[in-house]
């Protein structure tokens, strides 16, 4: 079978190759005109941590750029990486039991402008609430995303929490889960 | 948007390297591994050593320094990504530089490293590749076909100490770790685009059997169990894909242990679609692990459960993490698929001993 693929491979390289129906435009081979954003969710007994990365790709790049450029003047300084990040800090809400817990910005990596440029470049962001000390019983904890609507797509999911006496339920999302609801139960021990 | 370079801070590139927490992962049973399947996955490891090594003797000096990196290279390690040239820059030698006996040397060492079929995927993949290329009409700053894969080891080939087998570019990364008595094909990445295409007159779906069976598993099940199978949102690619190292995700979906036999066949049949591509010997290995832990193992469907339909899947257990997801790029979603395969328990073989 091998040596027979590898005749088949060596036929390749002839050019017998027939790429049927498959006159795709690369524009397809990436994503173009949207941007990804994945939210991890990782729930402790007394703190929630996300981490949100964003990955724009290449159609949308020049406006994701003029959301992060502020004064527009082509470049990007470090002060515009920050009012950026601390930006979309502020367009997502976490909330436990009901109560908005305020997300302070952990820790952040902004990528090389020709990666985003090329539709690779993934901006890298880690925020923390610190939450009262969850008690035995059920909780339930809420994430909403709301940067960058009109260019995103979105993935939420939870972490495998550290502790086992934190038991993650089943999430619910909205279809493009920009939202995220996640049922925690705190069970007894330590 | 000015034409200006857009430029950032250098200070900022690289400065912060986020710390993930230390997730946990599902309970596991422990494993007994009889000492003859031991020695058939050593054997088998014996084969991919020796056909390196045949490879490293068709290099010059300068070409082995740039394919086999210290074992302890963890930027090596973790770097491969589903993105083509030049989008993200690769280390190892790029199969288009090889000369004709280096490149066969090349592929002789995937093909002794691999089952027949993880060697066939691999190519049907790599070929895949040089139809998107030669469909036209590619981007100037994007490079796709088959030479632009490449190869390297890190740690020294050998059957005594681990070495890790990386081959990759786009739509393709095969991390396959070497130790005593064990491979690790974890974490690894496949995909297709096209995911359908035609070769010499045969139609090619290099993932089309985990696609199959994984149509086949889902209406297998009854409907309280496809209830909790199914996931309401579209999941738009994988959730762990590369640069998420260390993580888990909570498990979602429905859990195995609802499975009757059969349908516990099917699962492990799917599941099998990745693992496999390791040697037969380290398949049956893996395989025994995963199979003894499938009462905490989860499946979860995103998406119509029509076959030949667009459906994100994921399998979750002890010691397996599969994601399967359409890319809905503007093109048919099902020509174009994104996979992730890892272990949240042994990802490059970090249970193995180290040198």
């Amino acid at each position: 079978m091998t040596r027979a693929f590898r005749s088949g491979v060596r036929c390749l390289r002839g050019l017998a190759l027939l790429a049927g129906a498959l006159a795709m435009p690369l524009l397809q081979a990436h994503r173009q005109d949207e941007c990804l954003q994945a939210a991890l969710i990782d729930v402790a007994p007394e703190q929630i941590r996300l981490f949100l990365s964003i990955t724009p790709g290449t159609e949308v790049a020049a406006r994701f750029n003029a959301v992060v450029d502020l004064d527009q003047n082509g470049t990007v300084s470090r002060g515009e990486v920050g009012a950026y990040v601390s930006n979309v800090v502020s367009q997502v809400t976490l909330r436990s039991d009901g109560i908005v817990r305020k997300l302070e910005l952990k820790t952040f990596r902004f990528p090389e402008p020709e990666a985003i440029r090329a539709g690779a470049g993934t901006i890298q962001i880690e925020a923390v609430a610190l939450v009262p000390v969850l008690t035995e019983g059920a909780h339930l904890v809420r994430f909403e995303n709301r940067h960058l609507t009109h260019m995103s797509v979105y993935l939420a999911n939870a972490l495998m929490p550290e502790t086992r006496r934190i038991v993650i339920g089943r999430q619910k999302r909205n279809e493009i889960q920009s939202e995220i609801e996640i049922p925690v139960t705190v069970q007894a021990g330590k | 948007m000015s034409t200006r370079p857009f430029q950032i801070a250098a200070s900022l590139l690289g400065a912060v390297l986020l710390q993930f927490p230390a997730v946990q992962a599902l309970d596991s049973r422990p494993t007994k591994i009889s000492t003859e399947d031991r020695a058939q996955v050593t054997a088998a490891n014996d084969r991919a050593v020796k056909a390196a090594e045949a490879f490293l003797a068709t290099l010059s000096e300068t070409e082995r320094a740039a394919v086999v990196f210290p074992f302890t290279d963890e930027a090596q390690r973790a770097r491969w990504s589903n993105l083509p040239t030049p989008l993200f820059k690769r280390k190892g030698l790029r199969v288009g530089d090889l000369k004709p006996d280096q490149r066969k040397a090349a592929m002789a060492v995937l093909e002794a490293a691999y089952s027949p079929m993880g060697y066939r995927k691999t190519m049907e993949i790599v070929t895949a590749e040089e139809v998107l290329k030669k469909g036209g009409g590619n981007p100037p700053n994007l490079v796709f076909g088959e030479d632009e894969y490449y190869l390297s080891f890190v740690g020294t080939p050998s059957i005594k100490t681990p070495w890790l087998l990386q081959f990759g570019g786009h739509h393709l990364a095969l991390n396959l770790t070497f130790g005593t008595g064990d491979a690790v094909l974890t974490p690894s990445h496949t995909a297709a685009q096209p995911a359908i295409y035609t070769l010499n007159g045969k139609t090619v779906r290099p993932l089309g059997t985990e696609n199959d069976k994984a149509f086949e598993l889902i209406n297998a099940l009854d409907a309280t169990q496809r209830d909790a199978a199914i996931l309401g949102p579209v999941f738009r690619d994988v959730v762990l894909g590369p640069g998420k190292d260390g993580k888990t995700l909570a498990p979602e979906g429905v859990k195995v242990s609802s499975f009757n036999a059969a349908q516990k066949v099917l699962l492990l049949d799917l599941i099998r679609q990745w693992v496999g591509i390791s040697s037969e010997a380290a398949t049956k290995v893996k395989m025994t692990e995963i199979e003894a832990n499938l009462a905490e193992t989860w499946f979860a469907w995103s998406g119509p459960t029509q076959p030949g339909s667009a459906a994100y899947f994921r399998i979750q257990g002890p010691t397996v993490h599969i994601e399967y997801a359409p890319q809905k790029l503007g093109g048919s979603a099902v020509n174009h698929i994104h996979t992730i395969y890892r272990d949240p328990t042994n990802d490059y073989g970090r249970k193995l001993a180290k040198p």
